[in-house]
């Protein structure tokens, strides 16, 4: 079913209105990598137009979170398979220690994180979503979003003081 | 040194709105796919039947007729001795049905659709649940016209479904397809289509019993 000219005008009014969030959003899901983030979510919306004429308008927000959670798994596993690559010797600094802001830290610890730990933090705690919602955008139980963000947490709080940079 | 918590709380946020050519890109490219699916739709479609056909052509080749279904003049469906029976499964989202042909079962379930197939066809031929696509051949697809004009009615039968003016008729043949019925009724919240390959080997008055069965809820969309 193709949207009418009219579900067409609402979507490019929901769009215009909650594109840049779903980029932060996507940024975060797939390292924190612009241009990545900008993949899942023209993915993601390409999706969210195709299912447009069933989408409530008092869900569509929620929806289109789904989408992109989705999105940025599928572009995990596509990354995960692209960004294997060996190297002779490793490196005997951690990038982490080089950076400046707490904001590149914590993106950066982000990364090291499982995907559906990583979106569970994301969603929960960035974006400042309810258990619930998250729940909905992940297509878990409740109790898997709390074990995820919990741990997810818990992780990001054990290596976030060790990699302060030591001060002379 | 500030508690994970806050950082994590107080990361850059984003509320532009988005660049109108932007926007308009991400509508382009959801155009685009909706035209995809709608030509992989037909073309599996299209596929299956002319499949089914080729085995048909061939099985009659080998002169074995005599136990295969014969066909009803006139319909080309094949009378299959299918039997119409009371459908005790779990019901569609969005719709309500009472009568199916013995031993199929609703394997597809979306608020504006729902799709039937026979024992053994459960799955294969695309994904039987969730989202993307299902396909059609060889099983009845039963969903909601939207806004498009429906199929040529200019050589429909009128048919009554439950008191409502219902139309049947079927999809046109070409060289690579044997064509199916469709079915057409008015509902409260708009037009139902079911749609059924010549390949199901459902006669007219089956699909007419199995129309009859459909009940249209608030649910739909």
């Amino acid at each position: 079913m193709r949207p009418t000219p009219e579900q067409d005008r609402e979507f490019t009014a929901f769009v215009t209105a909650r594109r840049a969030g779903l980029v932060r959003v996507a940024e975060l899901l797939v390292s924190g990598d612009p241009a990545k983030g900008e993949d899942v979510v023209q993915m993601a919306l390409t999706r969210l137009y195709l299912s447009w004429p069933r989408v409530r308008p008092e869900t569509a927000e929620a929806y289109a979170r789904r989408c992109v959670v989705n999105a940025a798994t599928d572009e995990r596993r596509r990354l995960f398979r692209r960004r294997e690559q060996p190297f002779a010797e490793l490196p005997d600094v951690a990038v982490l220690e080089e950076m400046a802001g707490d904001d590149e830290k914590v993106k950066a610890l982000l990364k090291t994180l499982p995907t559906g730990m990583r979106a569970a933090v994301v969603l929960r705690y960035i974006e400042g979503l309810s258990v619930t919602e998250t729940a909905a955008a992940m297509r878990c139980s409740e109790g898997n979003v709390k074990s995820q963000s919990a741990r997810g947490l818990q992780r990001l709080r054990e290596f976030f003081p060790a990699r302060q940079p030591h001060l002379a | 040194m500030p508690d994970i918590m806050t950082v994590l709380q107080n990361l850059p946020q984003t509320s532009e709105p988005a660049d109108e050519a932007v926007v308009a890109a991400d509508v382009a490219r959801g155009h685009r796919a909706v035209s995809r699916r709608r030509q992989r739709r037909i073309g599996f479609t299209a596929a299956a039947v002319a499949v089914v056909a080729g085995v048909a052509a061939g099985a009659g080749q080998l002169g074995t007729t005599a136990n295969h279904p014969t066909t009803t003049a006139g319909t080309g469906i094949t009378a299959a001795g299918l039997q119409m029976v009371a459908y005790t499964g779990e019901q569609p989202s969005g719709f309500e049905v009472t009568t199916v042909p013995d031993g199929w079962t609703v394997i597809s379930s979306q608020p504006y659709e729902f799709v039937v197939a026979p024992p053994g066809r459960e799955t294969g031929g695309g994904p039987s649940a969730g989202p993307g696509p299902v396909f059609y051949d060889g099983r009845i697809a039963v969903y909601m016209l939207g806004d498009g004009p429906g199929p040529n009615a200019s050589h429909a039968e009128k048919v009554d479904i439950n008191g409502k003016p219902g139309k049947l008729g079927t999809f046109p043949k070409t060289t690579t397809s044997p064509g199916a019925h469709w079915l057409t009724f008015p509902s409260d919240h708009g037009t139902v289509v079911v749609q059924v390959p010549d390949s199901t080997g459902l006669s007219n008055d089956q699909i007419l019993t199995f129309a009859r069965g459909i009940t249209v809820t608030d649910a739909v969309r």
